[in-house]
């Protein structure tokens, strides 16, 4: 079976050695609270020599902010409804006060030197939007052992991000103030090793650290505190105060142990049409007293020489943050409506099919592709029955998720 | 001991590797479909961090 090796990405854990090419896609993405996103995107690689081998990747997002809830409207009891966005798409964003959509850019340049099974592999990331900023250099390493059967890999990160205040918050809540903005900082380390069990089977285990400090809230997140007794704000209206509004407020320092392992199993029961098993799964804690598990399964199979399809099911689930409450006093040291710090499941099923343009197509037309590949991801996710995350999104509470990816690949 | 363990299994030729380096016995997604998943999923996950993409952006 022809393999072509713009598919082999370069993914330092395996160690492989990638020539030229070039892989173009777009994805959008779209959820229940109509958050919804376009994103183009290229990566270019070139073999410099033999050993050395330069690549760029940037996207670029499109995404719209319109469903975000408004800054809680404290006249109103209803701080979802009566505040969404939703219901006035063609104003302005009520966060930013800006247009309801704004772009992001990011960018990632490798330079990564290979001889005989060793890699290594140095890059730097950057990505740019209207109130985050975020940069980061890394370091991979990787070593073939054992007639190349056994790959120990190593890989580094330091990200640097600001969020720069874009009136962003209401009048008066500015978290920044008096510098304008907030640095975030994060390192992660990874440790893996992976090892070529048959023909058929591949095995990898990794151990990663990650450690985070600065300012890890978000402007965004209000946190509704109910008050004890409605206060008469407005006499003449008759308009009642029912809520105070906090910002969101979490520890500046956050140390994370991740753990996980991966299974490929490959199979030829079908003469002439491989087949795969990739299971993976990934274990989480950190000391916010947050844990999560992550199972990740993919079946692939060759339909056609030229043509795999692969289905896969994904199963989440984590715990609380230590200071995650339904309901907040107001003189609490951290609080957050982020739904992300809140005990919740998720499941997603997708499909893909990728496979290969004839060659002869390329022959005769030079802009045809070697591959193409195309998916859907579809995300549910079940929040237990957590009241608590009305107060961020509309529809945290039947949230699902919907992703399209298509792209294509040349090889040089 | 690790390395030991390692050295004890069975190698693999070369020349019957040609199935672990296609596309579906891959141990990672290829690379637009992983800033794909590290875009959509961990950032409205508590265990977020620690790979590309630490950015806003999708709403959030």
């Amino acid at each position: 079976m022809r393999v072509p090796l713009v598919w082999m990405i370069p993914s330092i854990l395996f160690a492989s050695e990638a020539g030229s090419g070039l892989s173009l896609h777009y994805e959008y993405f779209e959820d229940a609270n109509e958050v919804w996103s376009h994103t183009p995107g290229f990566d270019v690689r070139a073999a410099l020599s033999p050993n050395w081998t330069a690549s760029i990747s940037a996207e670029v997002d499109g995404v719209s902010g319109a469903s975000r809830v408004n800054p809680p409207d404290v006249n109103s009891a209803d701080g979802v409804s009566g505040a969404s966005a939703k219901q006035t798409p063609t104003l302005l964003d009520g966060i930013s006060g800006a247009s309801t959509v704004e772009f992001r850019v990011s960018q990632t340049s490798h330079l990564t030197y290979s001889h005989n099974g060793t890699v290594a592999s140095v890059g730097y990331y950057t990505s740019k939007e209207d109130d985050y900023y975020s940069s980061a250099p890394m370091l991979d390493l990787a070593y073939d052992l054992f007639e190349r059967n056994t790959t120990v890999g190593l890989s580094l990160s330091y990200y640097d991000d600001r969020f720069v205040n874009k009136d962003v918050t209401p009048p008066g809540k500015d978290p920044f103030h008096p510098e304008g903005s907030a640095r975030k900082r994060l390192t992660s380390g990874q440790m893996s090793i992976t090892q070529s069990l048959t023909s058929l089977t591949l095995v990898s285990v990794a151990a990663q650290r990650i450690h985070s400090w600065g300012y890890l809230s978000k402007p965004y997140n209000p946190v509704m505190v109910k008050l004890d007794e409605p206060i008469l704000e407005d006499p003449a209206t008759n308009t009642y105060r029912y809520y105070d509004s906090y910002l969101e407020t979490l520890p500046s320092d956050k140390k994370a142990l991740v753990f996980s392992g991966t299974l490929v199993q490959g199979y030829t029961f079908i003469p002439d049409h491989l087949g795969s098993i990739r299971i993976q799964y990934r274990h989480y804690s950190d000391d916010w007293k947050l844990s999560s598990h992550t199972l990740d399964n993919e079946w692939s199979q060759y339909l056609t020489e030229s043509l795999y399809m692969r289905i896969r099911y994904r199963w989440y689930t984590q715990t609380r943050a230590e200071f995650v409450y339904l309901k907040y006093r107001g003189d609490e040291k951290y609080m957050t409506s982020d739904v992300k710090y809140y005990p919740f499941t998720s499941n997603l099923i997708g499909i893909k099919f990728g496979g290969l343009f004839p060659e002869d197509w390329q022959e005769n037309h030079v802009w045809v592709p070697t591959a193409w590949n195309i998916k859907v991801d579809y995300l549910i996710r079940n929040t237990k029955g957590n009241k608590a995350q009305f107060q961020y999104f509309s529809e945290d509470q039947n949230y699902h998720q919907t992703t399209f990816m298509t792209g294509v690949d040349y090889a040089f | 001991m690790i390395a030991g363990a390692l050295s004890s299994c069975a190698l693999v030729p070369q020349k019957d590797r040609e199935y672990l380096s296609d596309p579906i016995m891959q141990l990672k997604d290829n690379a637009a479909e992983a800033s794909s998943d590290a875009h959509n999923m961990p950032r409205r996950e508590g265990s977020s961090g620690g790979g590309a993409g630490a950015g806003g952006g999708c709403g959030c």
